[in-house]
């Protein structure tokens, strides 16, 4: 083949030549002892042609030595797997945005996503139906109440927040001129834009310290203003910024003159805002209002110091991030006395988690709140929710549980004895009383809390310790024993303990265990590889699929990610999801209000 | 530059492009986005290749701050992955011979030039028993240890070809080498690997490879 050495000759001059200059002389560069072996490494890495790869397998066919190295080559490779994958911190990427040098600017207004639905007519011309004076005076008869939140919002938000607003913008506008300068039009035609841009002036006071769209859905998150007490019996209000007549004359002129003498960027960043915000569906668009108000009083509460803090931050990034430690400060300051003496005196990681779990309870109560309110409007309005509004959704969710969590047999059903009763009592209250919300509830609740990935094609899967050969013997005499208890014979939980156990051990020697469940499509139940065929393989990204390559082999990993790609493309991957679209089953039952995190991908 | 035809074809199909070009454009949510979905990566490799997380996790800050200090420079030529891995390899051999340099702290990492110990003489693996040896030693620490034994360019092409899954030639894109290079670059570091692990291997219940009683270097250096 004088072709091939010739080709490799030429090879070894470049690689010299491109060696010596950028790396010293090193072992790399010494004759390989063995070539067969560069051969073997690159075939069971797959970068052989068809012609090589032949010549390697037609070797490695009458050679029993060449196979030994390559089992060997193989395996020890393999074992690179037991290395644990490192995470990073969570806090990773805050504290990178953080050393970004200070000319970062927010983003820009090209950055923002574009409204998906086509904007709301009555935004563009600037006369929402409610904020005409005429059409609202009948309405406000039908309206509850003005409670006093009603009086924050007219007398000490329109006017004081003004004071600083101005200031506020100011600040911004100094620490980053931007340059977009805004359409000519707008700027030219100025009565015209008043006469247009009415709604948007009235709901000023809301945008103060308000960067763009984003930077208000993330406001929304339970972090910061999403759980907001106010905004519990925010369903009995109209959202605020939508009524002109609460906005007098005056007010109107000042805020008129405000919004003149922004800068121009700052301006269509604005009217970006409010666009976007007015494109949303009514239900959002008015939760989100609130929070804008929620944030807006709160802002005006604080002490100077921390407002300028605030106003003056750089980003919208590092504004979230110093709005959520002084959030958290208050968080603190609010706890009762009691829970506070419990805090002092604690090292940092125990406080940490005891802070975490209180926040988890308090949370687990505003969730149980607001599904109290949906199932209350479904009462009213006399009709089941999803998925119980139908005859068979009534029969398969049922059907759902105790095939894949057994729940007819107490002995061999994977919930706990408490959680099987609390499902049964449900399913009873929900046949017998029609209360088939509470049913949705719990079933929703018990699938978050009990795992379920799928078993293997062929044969039982892992369930018990004599199943794991030698090394069962030894995790069975082990400490791993107790993370065990109650879960032998329960698919996957058995496994999952185990594998949590082996993690979470570093220090203890242990053998290796052979792989605990199924960690490649082939290997899966024929149902979920035809899923996956028909309906997820289709629908994933080249990267998608990448991510999941990248885990084959690896249980729990690649089973998780699998069942997580579908949820992403909002699938029920049969047998293992409650059946059903998973993004409604969480809208309904779940707490997740905003469709996903904006910062992350 | 200008970006030319395919590459602008290029940078429509590839998400990850098209999210750099947009950190290109001083779009400081897009950067935050690119800093959330390749620190997993990133971390993880810098971690392998250092042994080190607190370590790791500064140099692939660094490896950010770099292409944030760089976007306006960058076209998208490659996989943008395989640019961000470039920057992220000079770095890592930055760090792993300033460590050399100043042997203050003897970590894990170990001498890589010629003098530097073999991996026979250090690991255990071919004297004792495996069960005896796992008695001494956890499994992933001495898995740890046989990775560090490779020098700077064997470790961070075993790296990426392990764990970032990256073929020869993007592996040589990243470390400026020839595709030819990388495959014996690999080759060796595969064959040091064996070595320091292979009596690890048959632990489990699955019998050893059939052997023949030849003088062949695996039989001889296993038990």
């Amino acid at each position: 083949m004088p072709f091939l050495r010739f080709r490799q000759v030429v090879g070894r001059q470049v690689k010299a030549m491109r060696d010596t200059e950028s790396m010293p002389l090193s072992d790399d560069d010494a004759p390989l002892p063995d070539p067969f072996e560069a051969e073997l490494v690159a075939y069971l890495d797959g970068e052989l042609d068809a012609a090589e790869a032949r010549h390697v397998e037609l070797r490695l066919a009458s050679d029993p030595q060449a196979r030994a190295k390559a089992s060997a080559l193989k395996k020890t490779y393999d074992l690179l797997d037991y290395l644990p994958r490192p995470e990073p911190s969570p806090d990773f990427t805050t504290r990178t945005l953080h050393k970004l040098p200070a000319t970062a600017a927010p983003s820009s207004p090209a950055a923002l996503p574009k409204p998906q639905v086509p904007i709301n007519s009555t935004a563009i011309n600037g006369v929402p139906s409610l904020s005409v004076p005429v059409a609202l005076s009948g309405a406000t008869a039908l309206l509850p109440p003005r409670s006093s939140r009603r009086v924050v919002w007219v007398a000490g938000l329109a006017i004081s927040v003004m004071l600083f607003a101005l200031a506020g913008y100011l600040i911004t506008a100094l620490v980053h001129p931007r340059l977009v300068p805004a359409p000519a039009a707008r700027e030219t035609a100025a009565d015209e834009l008043l006469l247009t841009e009415r709604g948007l002036i009235e709901r000023l006071p809301l945008y103060v310290g308000v960067d763009n769209f984003d930077f208000v859905q993330e406001l929304a998150k339970s972090d910061y203003f999403g759980a907001d007490p106010t905004l519990a019996a925010s369903g009995l209000m109209p959202a605020p910024g939508l009524e002109s007549e609460s906005i007098p004359i005056s007010t109107f002129e000042t805020l008129t003159a405000a919004f003149k003498g922004l800068p121009p960027a700052r301006k269509q960043d604005l009217r970006e805002l409010d666009k976007q915000l007015n494109s949303q569906d009514a239900s959002i668009r008015d939760r989100l209002l609130r929070i804008l108000e929620a944030y807006a009083v709160w802002l005006d509460n604080l002490p100077e110091v921390e407002r300028r803090g605030v106003l003056s931050a750089p980003t919208p990034l590092v504004r979230l991030g110093v709005i959520r430690d002084i959030r958290e400060r208050q968080w603190l300051n609010r706890l009762p006395p009691a829970q506070q003496a419990e805090l002092t005196g604690l090292d940092p990681t125990k406080r940490g988690l005891l802070i975490q779990q209180w926040k988890a309870e308090e949370a687990q109560q505003r969730d149980l709140w607001a599904f109290a309110h949906k199932r209350a409007e479904s009462l009213k309005t006399n009709r089941q929710l999803w998925p119980f509004d139908t005859e068979s959704g009534r029969k398969d969710i049922p059907e759902f549980m105790r095939t894949t969590f057994r729940t007819d047999d107490p002995r061999r059903s994977r919930f706990s004895p408490g959680d099987l009763a609390q499902y049964r009592e449900a399913l009873e209250a929900a046949q017998k009383g029609n209360e088939w919300a509470w049913y949705g509830k719990t079933v929703y609740d018990l699938t978050r809390k009990y795992e379920t990935l799928p078993e293997p094609a062929t044969g039982e899967p892992i369930t018990t310790y004599h199943q794991l050969g030698l090394a069962g013997f030894y995790f069975q005499r082990g400490r791993a024993q107790k993370m065990t208890v109650g879960l032998v014979g329960k698919w996957p939980d058995f496994a999952l303990a185990l594998n949590a156990y082996v993690n979470s051990e570093k220090s203890e020697k242990m053998p290796p265990l052979p792989p605990l469940g199924p960690a490649r499509v082939a290997d899966f139940p024929e149902s979920i590889r035809e899923f996956w065929a028909k309906h997820l393989s289709p629908k994933l990204t080249g990267a998608e699929r990448n991510r999941l390559r990248m885990l084959e082999n690896r249980w729990p990993e690649f089973p998780r990610e699998f069942i997580a790609l579908a949820r992403q493309h909002d699938l029920s991957v049969p047998g293992i999801l409650l059946p059903g679209s998973p993004r409604k089953w969480e809208t309904i039952y779940g707490n997740a209000w905003m469709p996903g995190p904006l910062i992350r991908p | 530059m200008v970006i030319g035809q395919t590459s602008a074809q290029m940078a429509l199909r590839d998400p990850d492009i098209r999210l750099m070009l947009r950190v290109r454009d001083d779009d400081a949510v897009a950067f935050a986005e690119l800093v959330e979905r390749f620190q997993h990566r990133l971390v993880a490799v810098m971690h392998h290749l250092l042994g080190n997380a607190d370590e790791a996790e500064d140099l692939a800050q660094e490896v950010f701050l770099r292409v944030y200090r760089t976007r306006k420079k960058y076209t998208p030529k490659a996989k943008f992955s395989t640019w961000l891995f470039t920057i992220a390899n000079n770095l890592a051999l930055n760090a792993l011979r300033d460590r050399q340099r100043r042997p203050v702290v003897p970590l894990e990492v170990r001498d890589s030039g010629p003098l530097g110990p073999r991996p026979t003489e250090r690991t255990p693996g071919h004297e004792d028993p495996p069960a005896y040896q796992l008695q001494q030693k956890e499994l992933t620490d001495v898995i740890r240890e046989a990775l560090d034994e490779l020098n700077e360019r064997q470790r961070v092409a075993i790296v990426l070809n392990k764990f970032e899954d990256m073929n020869y030639a993007d592996i040589a894109e990243v470390m400026g080498l020839t595709t030819k290079a990388v495959k014996s670059l690999l080759s060796r570091a595969r064959a040091k690997l064996r070595d320091a692990l292979q009596g690890y291997i048959y632990m489990d219940t699955e019998p050893p490879p059939p052997v023949d009683g030849s003088a062949d270097d695996l039989t001889s250096e296993r038990d």
